[in-house]
């Protein structure tokens, strides 16, 4: 199921919330309406966490995370990081990243298997996310862009990847990730698929422009709602990317 | 120097009209470099270009899938052969590589690359346990990248980094299709320091609203010589042409371009002759001289200033008329303009320049040199190809901007309050502890041994807890600790392992709540142990060793929090593993190695047959995506529409062949 929502109005949602299989993060908003969107898709299955990242808004980008653990930059302070600690379960390990390239929801892109990252993050880092997310880590580029985790959105059942991934670079990526990707926008055509659109398993939410073929593609290609991940190939020839830049 | 007799010397201010309504700006490097950057394959630039994949590798990349598409001709068995490909060095190099717009390596260049540099940096100790081959590794790699990459880009470019400052030549070029283009002096204009409505600027420049036309006033001084002239640069043509017919009715007469309305020219003696440098000047730095010369050139001095401000004054109003006053004159010269009561000319007068070139001995002839290399624009003839060309190799001459430093804030440190007095047996305990975690945190073992025997009574003190004592707080910082936890926090396995094979420290004990607490007080989640205060992986493999060799001593996996123990055959096993890694890596190398010559001699035509049917443009022009690497003259003559749909079919049929694999599975 994928909702469509805003946050002030600003169709970015990916940038100020970030979503996995154990939980999710929210950006402090001046009402409550991005946060209630979230509660009521998700109250009862893991818990919405109210919070900033080095007192800004913008934590989307500036965390990476999966299910078994969130990885917060260096500017969090200990009061936030503090914060994040009690709010998420145990299982759940959350670590202070002291990474040069801070905004790691751009360089770090995840499912709980496997993590794409930015191919010059620190060897140190690198171990970090391997440990505390429990995942293989590659250093990749998706469409000759270092921005991983803004060009791409991955969960365990699917991935979408910018526009302009050759079929080339989609087959390496998708035999890397082990699941199906294609090719699509958000956002009634951004490429920004990380800012536009926050995913997990069983339910998506997307920027408020993201147009009724794009919330198919999204629908299908991660599984939402029971269809079918051919339905992208079948049903849907005419909404694959074409781009001719 | 008209237009008519001299089509290739233009007179600055009467430009054909043609010409300058097919003018652009040029020189605009900067602006252009940001609007391109996302996509510099536009510019036809290898620069950040991934090298063009070849026929050889899509074939295999769209049959098997299990690919590498940064480096050239892999293929793998299975997912786990290409994961470790992904996780290799090589894999990792040509990443860098190709984000550099460097063509990958191959898997043998790569190894020689590599034993090249450890050839170089040989003479470190080589004996290493796994660990540190592979901390080795990178270090390699980083060196080898920091080499390949000494002459690009280091990470991608940010829009601030773009923005660099370019050096501001005194010339501004103007480009005009196919290949003409023209210079002006920057300083021409109204106001030299902004890029943008310069072409404006000469357009206007063009038609003379003045009567009078516009003048300029030109003064050169140096060395006792003096030069000066006001000149009309520009005059109104349709009007004098009318005139001119109509009064005398004689064939046109040429006009010339500029008309010296006055001029004048002095000499004094003011320099010192076989020293140099004017009298004033050394009189300043050495104190006045009592020669007769230097009286001379004293009043040499003082002569030609009169003269220049009396001259000055008397042209007053045609200066005030003066579109632009250039002036050439040294420091110490200028005040001679300026510093006077009265004066002419202001300091802050927007009409003052400089010549933006340099100037020879102040003279008539060489004011109107000046003048003529003034008005007169440069022309040159490039094509747009050449031009293209010479920017880039401009582009790629420049230095790399610096990084900014930023600026380095003072921690601020939390007001201590003052230490309480101590006693003396206070005092002399706080010294030792200092000692003692000095060492610890320092890893001096040697040191640390006999000192720990001799002073070990009076550290423990009363205390029953043996070596497990807890730092006093007189010690400061490591207060409420164990030394184990101390020795772990700071990564010392020597002492780590000393403390527990030989003193037996207590692993389990509890890290003290005031090292782990937030300053506002909220309680930990966990509970913390020595283990989990263990900086480095040597430590921590310090304490699975310990837990394999005495399982029984403490409670290590509960109390401890020790994951799990780590006994010899463990060890062995794993560096067994990594020994037929890496073996298994160099046969293939030299498999790799030995079949080369034998496969590239077939490949090879069939690359060449399928490269001369693709039209050399694709490789340089806007990127299509996957449309390069098919069959690209299948879809040349056809309708964007048309491409679009085969395209369309094409990503299907590929996502269709993914998912299928993928099920299959």
């Amino acid at each position: 199921m994928a909702t469509r929502l805003q946050f002030e109005n600003n169709s970015d949602i990916g940038v100020f919330s970030k979503l996995t299989n154990s939980y999710c993060l929210c950006a402090i908003g001046g009402s409550t309406n991005f946060y209630s969107a979230f509660e009521s898709e998700l109250s009862d299955v893991v818990p919405i966490v109210h919070t900033t990242i080095g007192g800004t808004r913008i934590l989307g980008r500036l965390t990476a995370g999966n299910r078994h653990g969130l990885l917060v930059p260096s500017t969090t302070n200990d009061q936030e990081l503090q914060h994040l600690r009690n709010s998420l379960p145990d299982a759940v390990a959350v670590q202070r990243v002291e990474e040069r390239l801070s905004a790691l929801g751009n360089v770090i892109a995840c499912n709980d298997h496997v993590a794409l990252v930015h191919p010059d993050v620190d060897r140190e880092t690198e171990e970090i996310i391997a440990d505390v997310l429990k995942v293989e880590v590659f250093r990749q580029t998706i469409a000759d862009n270092v921005l991983v985790g803004s060009y791409c959105a991955i969960t365990n059942q699917g991935g979408l990847v910018h526009p302009k991934t050759s079929v080339q670079d989609q087959d390496e990526l998708s035999s890397l990730l082990q699941v199906p990707l294609v090719a699509g926008t958000v956002n009634r055509g951004s490429d920004v698929i990380g800012a536009g659109l926050v995913v997990n398993d069983w339910c998506a939410f997307t920027g408020f422009d993201t147009t009724a073929m794009e919330i198919s593609v999204i629908e299908a290609i991660f599984k939402l709602q029971g269809r079918e991940q051919t339905a992208v190939i079948n049903d849907m020839r005419d909404s694959l990317v074409d781009s001719w830049a | 120097m008209t237009q008519s007799s001299h089509p290739h010397t233009y007179h600055l201010f009467a430009l054909p009209g043609p010409l300058l309504e097919a003018l652009t700006p040029r020189n605009d490097i900067s602006s252009r470099d940001l609007t391109q950057q996302p996509r510099p394959a536009v510019d036809g630039a290898k620069i950040n270009e991934p090298p063009p994949r070849d026929a050889t590798t899509t074939v295999t990349s769209t049959t098997s899938g299990r690919s590498c598409n940064v480096c050239q001709g892999t293929s793998f068995a299975n997912v786990d052969d290409q994961r470790s490909h992904f996780r290799s060095d090589w894999h990792r190099y040509n990443v860098k590589l190709r984000l550099n717009g460097k063509d990958a390596v191959a898997e043998s260049k790569f190894a020689q690359l590599v034993e090249a540099l450890e050839d170089s940096l040989s003479g470190s100790a080589s004996e290493s346990t796994g660990e540190d081959s592979e901390t080795e590794s990178n270090k390699r790699l980083a060196t080898l990248l920091s080499r390949a990459t000494v002459k690009t880009r280091s990470r991608s470019p940010s829009p601030s980094s773009t923005q660099r400052n370019l050096p501001l030549t005194p010339l501004t070029w103007f480009h005009s299709p196919p290949s003409t283009q023209i210079g002006v002096y920057r300083a021409i204009f109204s106001s030299p320091d902004v890029i943008a409505p310069y072409l404006d600027q000469l357009r206007e420049m063009q038609n003379c609203p003045e009567p009078e036309g516009k003048k300029w006033a030109l003064f050169l001084v140096a060395g006792g010589h003096f030069a000066g002239a006001v000149v009309r640069v520009h005059r109104d043509r349709s009007r004098d042409d009318d005139g001119g017919k109509t009064r005398k009715g004689k064939p046109k007469k040429v006009i010339p371009d500029t008309e010296v309305i006055l001029h004048k020219t002095f000499h004094r003696y003011t320099t010192r002759r076989k020293q140099g440098g004017s009298q004033s000047v050394n009189d300043n730095a050495k104190g006045g001289a009592i020669s007769a010369g230097a009286t001379l050139r004293r009043y040499g001095e003082q002569a030609l200033r009169d003269d220049i401000r009396n001259l000055l004054g008397e042209w007053s109003d045609e200066i005030d008329q003066c579109e632009r006053v250039w002036i050439r004159a040294s420091v110490s010269n200028r005040r001679i303009f300026f510093d006077y009561e009265e004066p002419v000319l202001t300091k802050g007068d927007e009409r003052l320049r400089t010549f933006p070139f340099p100037t020879r001995r102040p003279t008539q002839s060489e004011l109107l040199r000046c003048l003529l290399e003034l008005t007169k624009a440069k022309i040159t003839h490039f094509t747009e190809a050449e031009l293209k060309a010479q920017d880039e190799a401009y582009l790629a001459s420049l230095p790399k901007p610096k990084p900014i430093p930023a600026p380095v804030q003072p921690k601020e440190k939390p007001v201590q309050p003052q230490p309480p007095k101590l006693t003396k047996e206070e005092e002399a305990l706080k010294e030792k502890w200092g000692r003692v975690l000095e060492m610890v945190s320092k890893g001096r073992l040697e040191a640390l041994k006999p000192f720990w025997e001799k002073e070990y009574a009076n550290l423990v003190g009363g205390g029953g807890d043996g070596v497990d004592i807890r730092v006093p707080k007189v010690a400061g910082e490591h207060e409420g600790q164990t030394v184990l936890q101390v020795a772990a926090s700071s990564g010392q396995e020597e002492v780590v392992r000393w403390l527990l094979d030989e003193r037996g420290a207590d692993p389990t004990v509890d890290v003290p709540e005031s090292s782990v607490l937030d300053p506002d007080g909220i309680t930990p989640v966990k509970r913390r142990t020595a283990y989990d205060l263990a900086s480095t992986k040597e430590v921590r493999n310090v304490f699975r060793r310990c837990a394999g060799s005495h399982p029984d001593k403490w409670d290590w996996f509960g109390a401890g929090k020790v994951p799990s123990a780590l006994t010899a055959d463990q060890e062995e096993q794993r560096d067994e593993k990594k020994k037929v890694r890496r073996k298994g890596l160099k046969d293939k190398i030299k498999e790799r190695e030995a079949r080369q010559p034998a496969s590239e001699e077939e490949p090879e035509p069939e690359v060449e047959t399928k490269m001369v049917g693709a039209l050399p443009e694709e490789k340089t022009g806007p990127r299509k995506l996957g449309g390069v690497t098919g069959d690209s003259n299948a879809v040349l003559g056809l309708t964007p529409e048309m491409r679009a749909k085969l395209e369309r079919e094409r990503r299907a049929r590929a996502a269709e062949a993914r998912m299928k694999a993928l099920s299959g599975r």
